[in-house]
């Protein structure tokens, strides 16, 4: 930039003709983005965090306490079983004890429902902060909107061209952190923080729920079928016992119903997301996924933190069979 | 090899619903002698007092994890040979692996019965 430098704070001739792309290069970038901020603007991407997000950790909180709540419920009243059958005798003793059983492993929905739970709130974090992040960038977060990025310019003079193109490489930074912004929260993002698994752990919570529901219903049935056998004050706390474990069991309705919400709320956090990355120019589904960790990586350095990514929905992880072929191997 | 009902179980899980599942499947499979702790550090204070015949432990706790309970039970010289059984929701290939490195003794995945958690302490302990 020697030829085009500065003389007592005036542009060469030269000088003047070298900045002159640079200025108009800035100038296109300028338009774009007021032009992207037009359209983020009527997108309105910041009610996710001001609503979806806040609606959604509403409802999942309550499954969280309903699950526990219900889950606290059974096993007392396994508990209760158990005692009965510390009494019995002979077939039927052994009966009530299988049954307890099968009733004491359906009860793992709640540490289930609460991982997967867990998951989505830390992605839908993860989301709002991106959000916030991009409008940030924008010039569009915030109560107090921060300035656009032109009244970073600098006016013409000493190094006029160096600051020119500090300024070219800022707002080309700043599109590129906004694109990657977009892209590492839409459907075409990494596992952790992508809607689409957010929705798959979603569903798995709505299975978890309906298949421990039904095998805590089937439990109920063989149990009715002991305390018929059991005439007298056992058969009679029995089935009070039984009644107790139905009324519990209404959480798998209540599941299903909040999480419905949530991804009712997480499809329209989708469209506002896929809006906003229309608005950017950006296509998810072109983004790589990140390299994985090998194996051999592992077994080099295995991280603690980056292996813990909870329970897998259907279809992934491995089987308990596999894993003992796994721990079989030298 | 007959595994006497007293020999102590420490089961280490932060869902006390779950502490409560394995307990109650540990008593019905015969153990009378269970601890519980919510995370690794209750667990090792629990195991600097007293010998336990088996350790029964979640990985996804905080602060400190299953493995990290597990690396430091293996790095302690009167707690090394304590046998371990990772009980967790994680069924990656490399969750697998880094237990396995970590010396652990059998890896139960979650959601589990009690005829697998049977078979796994018979594979550690013997029969019982």
């Amino acid at each position: 930039m020697a030829a085009s430098g500065p003389t007592n704070g005036q542009l060469t001739q030269s000088g003047m003709a070298d900045v002159l792309p640079s200025i108009a290069e800035i100038t296109r970038l300028l338009e774009h983005l007021q032009q992207v901020q037009d359209e983020v603007r009527s997108i309105r991407p910041q009610e996710i965090g001001a609503s979806h997000i806040p609606s959604a950790n509403d409802q999942l909180g309550t499954v969280l306490k309903t699950n526990e709540t219900a889950a606290g419920n059974i096993l007392d009243c396994c508990e209760q079983l158990q005692a009965i059958a510390n009494d019995a005798a002979g077939e039927v003793r052994e009966r009530l004890l299988g049954i307890i059983g099968h009733l004491f492993e359906a009860c793992d929905f709640q540490d289930l429902t609460g991982q997967r739970i867990r998951l989505v709130r830390l992605a839908f974090d993860n989301i709002d902060h991106k959000i916030a992040s991009i409008l940030t960038a924008l010039g569009l977060g915030g109560a107090s909107p921060r300035k656009p990025p032109q009244t970073a310019w600098q006016p013409l003079a000493p190094s006029a061209g160096s600051l020119l193109a500090a300024e070219l490489e800022r707002l080309a930074a700043c599109m590129q952190r906004i694109r990657a912004d977009v892209v590492s929260i839409g459907p075409g993002a990494e596992r952790g923080a992508s809607l689409r698994a957010m929705n798959d752990q979603l569903l798995a919570v709505i299975d978890n729920a309906t298949s421990s529901a039904n095998r805590i219903l089937t439990a109920c049935e063989q149990l009715d079928g002991v305390a018929k056998q059991m005439p007298g004050l056992r058969g009679r706390r029995i089935s009070a016992v039984i009644a107790r474990i139905y009324e519990a069991c209404s959480f798998q309705d209540l599941t299903s119903q909040k999480v419905a919400k949530v991804v009712s709320l997480l499809s329209e956090i989708e469209t506002k997301i896929d809006h906003l990355a229309l608005a950017l120019g950006v296509h998810p589904e072109q983004d790589a996924p990140p390299a994985e960790v090998t194996a051999a990586e592992l077994m080099e350095k295995p991280n603690d933190i980056s292996l813990l990514k909870g329970p897998p929905v259907p279809g992934e992880g491995m089987e308990q069979s596999e894993i003992d072929r796994l721990l079989a191997q030298g | 090899m007959v595994v006497p009902a007293h020999t102590s179980v420490l089961v280490v899980d932060d869902s006390k619903t779950m502490i409560r599942i394995v307990c109650n499947l540990l008593r019905q499979i015969g153990f009378s002698t269970i601890d519980e702790a919510a995370d690794g550090n209750g667990a090792l204070d629990l195991m600097q007092n007293k010998a336990y015949g088996v350790v029964i432990s979640d990985w996804n706790m905080e602060p400190m994890t299953g493995l990290k309970l597990l690396q430091h039970v293996r790095a302690d010289e009167r707690l090394k040979k304590t046998p371990f059984i990772m009980v967790t929701a994680e069924s990656a290939v490399d969750n697998v692996i880094a237990a396995k490195k970590a010396g652990v003794n059998d890896y139960i995945v979650k959601p589990f019965n009690a005829e697998t958690l049977k078979s796994k302490l018979v594979s550690v302990l013997g029969h019982f």
